[in-house]
């Protein structure tokens, strides 16, 4: 197992390498200039040649192509994100506090959204073609086909607005103090976007858990545990579903991995300072740094939730040998 | 499994338990029940509080409630006026060399937001420090000190002595213009000063000052420079305004009424306890003040919310004209659009009342040049600029203007054009002694709908006086390469002749930086301007004394004649911008001069 994870690991950094090579170029290929950007017209124009000659040299764009991909990832690699010239200050402080918004957002959502769609999912494929079942199925069609502005903007003017139960976006203002009052207000600022993404994601997963039990149930093992006279439940849960945990825990893992990454819509409908719209923000803005750090900080969190999910399955199952 | 089904709900728990902590502990204490606050509802906050990072005019909003204590100070009605809450005494004199010198006696009184008190060296640091290469390499831009003598000198770095500057005691500064940036009718602007902490921002440091001028010593300027913009940039605590920077956080900032602030320019005090300016979403902004989510939105231009906002019971509106206006903004100096004739004719097809019924829902209305309806110099000459021609749609016209030009022969180059035969499709067009066909490439940004109006009127009326027209849309960067920065383009990558854009002046009306030949070639005179007449009449205009009020206002009217025979602005539309909020808040008198942050002092709840 461990020579596994090594090798693995090892065939990770030529990936990697590539896809910094890729999106380096990808975002130089982009039209449009950072500097002229950040300055904006507003200086004598002798000025604005001297502190765009500073401002570039800052950035590092008056050096070669190559010369700035190596900075780039020699800064990268020690912590250095990079300057974010949409938000004037350095990428790390930049992303810190959208990237916990997102974290807390997305731990919730997943949180719930696992609470609803495993008992959901097994129960539907238990009582395959009920009422329960059909009602999920319609269920999951309409929300799978609905987008998420579309969700959003539905609950912002049915419950903000409407009934004036929740607050139609944003984050706790910090005047209500700390303790209870400000988790009371976190929760209410939280319910729509979190609602939002839990009704967009419901469709997907309970399909998902639904049709692994399924496959899980029609085993052969299933029909001798029944033959043994073992109580439903713990065919269920003891049998099928430990069985069916094989490609639900591929979910589990890209959802924990997922923490880290934002729904952009979701986020900039409800104001919610999350890295998804920050992301939106920064390509808006040709900020090559922000966008490039975040993309590569992506593509390595990809790469690696599948080396977690091929060593979970591993794990999950130990007929499962990796080498 | 049990195990791997445990060790998941650990992690997924302890990170919920992470993420849950609040960012920042706030005062546990309620607010006693007097307190009041105000929610400001605004586009994306940048966070950058310090002037000379940006221009977002949500963080100017910020910056207006923290900082001040100007010596000169903009009233909502657009004038430029001492401020006397701060100068006790201003007095100017003039060497024989004709450098004019202000000197100004602050108030004794004056505090930072911390109790400290503000002294004449902080207005001198403002000055010097603004000015100082070191801050230009920490990344900031700033014109402060223009028009001071030694300007140059100082800020390229040559020197560290700024001539036009000397402090003359604890609350005593003076600063000279130079002789050869006089006259000038906004004078005042190469003075007006607003101090900043020095004892924050230099620790250390003082000022020495003498007859050849004053520096700043005893401290590490680069790194002092470099450590104010990456931190007080974001958290300016140290401030003299109406109210005092408490924290930024998730695009919210908060700040809290200033004990120590003396009063505005009026000599008003704040009325509010807490302001709070925070980030939401534009589509659903009114509605947040109809749900009480907020209580002001500024500056809202569709139609459909304004209706929202004045059908609600509880919710009011404050309108005010843009000081600006939204045009066709065309290159001088490159292809058809080179030539006066070509442009007017552009200026006649298309129909500007219906792009203000499409665009701006009928809240705004047209302008005929380059001044905007809320400027004092428009209501002087209100009737002669009302009786310039007013152009609309009227394609006769416009092939006049085009038969003028060389652009007036078929395919041959020889045939003259006949307008009769010009059609929708485009098939009959215009072409030049070479066969050249009269193009016009227009730019304008994505998800705009000025963009598309323009798109509309140009491709359905240009066709008609033998105009091809074409255009491409992409995002704002795209069209400040091309638009401000064309003269930078490689040979052969300058194609677009016309951009939909808009502007918004300054106090300082000062034409002489956009239209200039002094400034062809840069990003400055965009629309490259080459032109003696207005090259004299822009420089007729800012070569006044302050006092001279009326021969300002008669050469603004020259400019606008002038601009109009050139019109290398094709004017569309000047907006009418709404302020809506609660009932409950009262002063929200807001004007094309000052926004809401700039009348703090006026409002309250």
């Amino acid at each position: 197992m461990l020579r596994y994870i090594i090798k693995r690991l090892l065939s990770l950094i030529p990936v990697i390498i590539i896809i910094s090579m890729l999106l380096f170029a990808l975002l130089k290929l982009m039209p449009g200039d950072p500097v002229r950007l950040m300055l904006g017209p507003g200086l004598r124009a002798e000025e604005y040649r001297a502190a765009e000659i500073v401002m570039r040299a800052k950035l590092g764009l008056d050096r070669s192509y190559p010369e700035q991909y190596f900075l780039w990832i020699r800064n990268t690699a020690q912590g250095e994100l990079g300057w974010s010239t949409l938000y004037n200050r350095p990428v790390i402080e930049a992303i810190r506090e959208p990237m916990k918004n997102t974290i807390m957002l997305n731990v919730v959502v997943i949180i719930l959204q696992l609470s609803i769609t495993l008992p959901i999912g097994i129960m539907s494929a238990v009582k395959r073609g009920s009422r329960f079942d059909s009602f999920w199925q319609v269920f999951s069609l309409i929300t799978y086909s609905m987008p998420s502005f579309f969700v959003a903007l539905s609950l912002i003017y049915i419950v903000a607005f409407r009934f004036r139960l929740l607050p139609p976006g944003g984050m706790p203002l910090s005047t209500i103090g700390t303790g209870a009052a400000y988790y009371v207000s976190l929760m209410r600022y939280m319910a729509l976007p979190a609602i939002t993404l839990i009704i967009i994601s419901l469709a997907g997963t309970i399909r998902y858990v639904r049709n692994a039990m399924i496959d899980a149930l029609s085993q052969d093992y299933i029909r001798t545990a029944r033959s043994k006279g073992l109580r439903e439940k713990v065919v269920i849960y003891s049998h099928a579903f430990r069985n069916a945990l094989i490609p639900i825990s591929t979910i589990v893992v890209f959802s924990i991995f997922s923490l880290f990454s934002g729904s952009a819509i979701t986020e900039t409908v409800f104001s919610w300072n999350g890295i998804g719209r920050v992301l939106v923000r920064a390509l808006n803005n040709r900020d090559f740094m922000l966008v490039s750090a975040m993309n590569l900080f992506f593509a390595t969190l990809g790469i690696t939730a599948q080396l977690v999910a091929d060593i979970t399955y591993g794990l999950v199952d130990p007929r499962i040998k990796l080498e | 499994m049990r195990k791997l089904t445990c060790l998941l709900l650990v992690l997924v728990m302890a990170l919920a338990v992470v993420g849950c902590a609040p960012k920042t502990p706030t005062d546990p204490t309620p607010p006693p029940p007097v307190e009041t606050t105000l929610v400001v509802g605004t586009a994306e906050i940048s966070g950058n509080f310090l002037a000379g990072f940006g221009n977002n005019a949500y963080d100017v909003m910020v910056r207006n409630l923290v900082f001040g204590y100007e010596t000169y100070s903009t009233s909502p009605a657009g004038e430029i006026v001492l401020n006397p809450t701060v100068v006790k005494a201003v007095e100017t004199e003039t060497d024989p060399d004709g450098n004019k010198t202000y000197t100004f006696t602050i108030h004794e009184d004056l505090k930072w937001n911390d109790g400290t008190p503000v002294t004449a060296k902080d207005f001198v640091f403002y000055t010097l420090w603004y000015a100082h290469p070191a801050w230009v390499e920490a990344g900031a831009t700033s014109t402060v000190g223009e028009g001071l003598i030694g300007y140059q000198d100082y800020k390229k770095g040559d020197t560290d002595v700024f001539a036009g500057v000397k402090l003359l005691g604890d609350y005593q500064y003076a600063l000279t213009i130079d002789a050869s940036r006089l006259p000038y009718f906004f004078e005042t602007t190469y003075v007006s000063a607003m101090p900043q902490p020095m004892a924050v921002w230099a620790p250390g440091a003082t000022i020495e000052s003498g007859t050849a001028g004053a520096k700043i010593v005893g401290t590490d300027l680069v790194k002092a420079a470099s450590d104010v913009a990456a931190g007080f940039r974001f958290a300016p605590t140290v401030t003299a305004g109406p109210y005092k920077f408490v924290e930024f956080t998730n695009n919210a900032a908060t700040t809290t009424i200033n004990p120590h602030f003396k009063g505005n320019f009026e000599g008003k005090k704040p009325q509010i306890t807490h302001v709070i300016v925070r980030s939401v979403n534009q589509t659903t902004d009114v509605d947040q003040v109809i749900a009480g989510e907020l209580d002001l939105v500024t500056g809202v231009i569709e139609g459909a919310k304004i209706e929202r906002a004045k059908s609600d019971a509880n919710t009011d509106v404050n309108f005010y004209a843009r000081n600006g206006f939204g045009g066709v903004f065309l290159h001088c100096d490159f292809g058809p659009t080179a030539n006066a004739d070509v442009r007017h004719a552009m200026a006649y097809l298309m129909d500007r009342d219906e792009i203000i019924a499409n665009v701006l829902e009928g809240y705004g209305s047209v302008t005929n040049g380059y001044y905007g309806l809320a400027q004092w110099m428009y209501e002087d000459n209100k009737e002669a600029i009302d009786a310039f021609p007013h152009f609309s749609r009227n394609i006769t016209k416009a092939n006049e203007l085009l038969d003028k030009t060389e652009w007036k022969f078929e395919s041959n180059g020889t045939t003259p054009f006949d307008a009769s035969k010009a059609n929708a499709a485009g098939t009959y067009l215009r072409h030049n002694a070479a066969g050249e066909v009269l193009t016009i490439k227009h730019f304008g940004t994505d998800n705009n709908p000025v963009t598309d109006n323009v798109e509309i009127q140009f491709k359905a009326n240009m066709p008609l006086a033998g105009v091809n027209f074409t255009i491409d849309i992409g995002d704002f960067d795209a069209l400040l390469a091309h638009y401000y920065y064309a003269y930078d383009l490689p040979a052969g990558e300058r194609k677009y002749h016309s951009f939909n854009l808009a502007t918004n002046f300054s106090v300082a009306f000062d034409p002489y930086y956009s239209f200039h030949s002094d400034w062809l070639g840069t990003w400055m005179n965009a629309n490259q301007v080459n032109d003696p007449v207005i090259d004299d009449i822009t420089v007729r205009l800012r070569e006044l004394e302050p006092t001279q009020v009326a021969e300002y206002s008669a050469i603004w009217l020259e400019f606008q004649e002038r601009f109009y025979e050139l019109l290398p602005i094709i004017p569309l539309y000047s907006n009418q911008y709404y302020d809506v909020f609660n009932k409950n808040v009262k002063g929200v008198n807001t004007t094309p001069f000052a926004n809401w942050s700039a009348i703090i002092c006026d409002i309250s709840k």
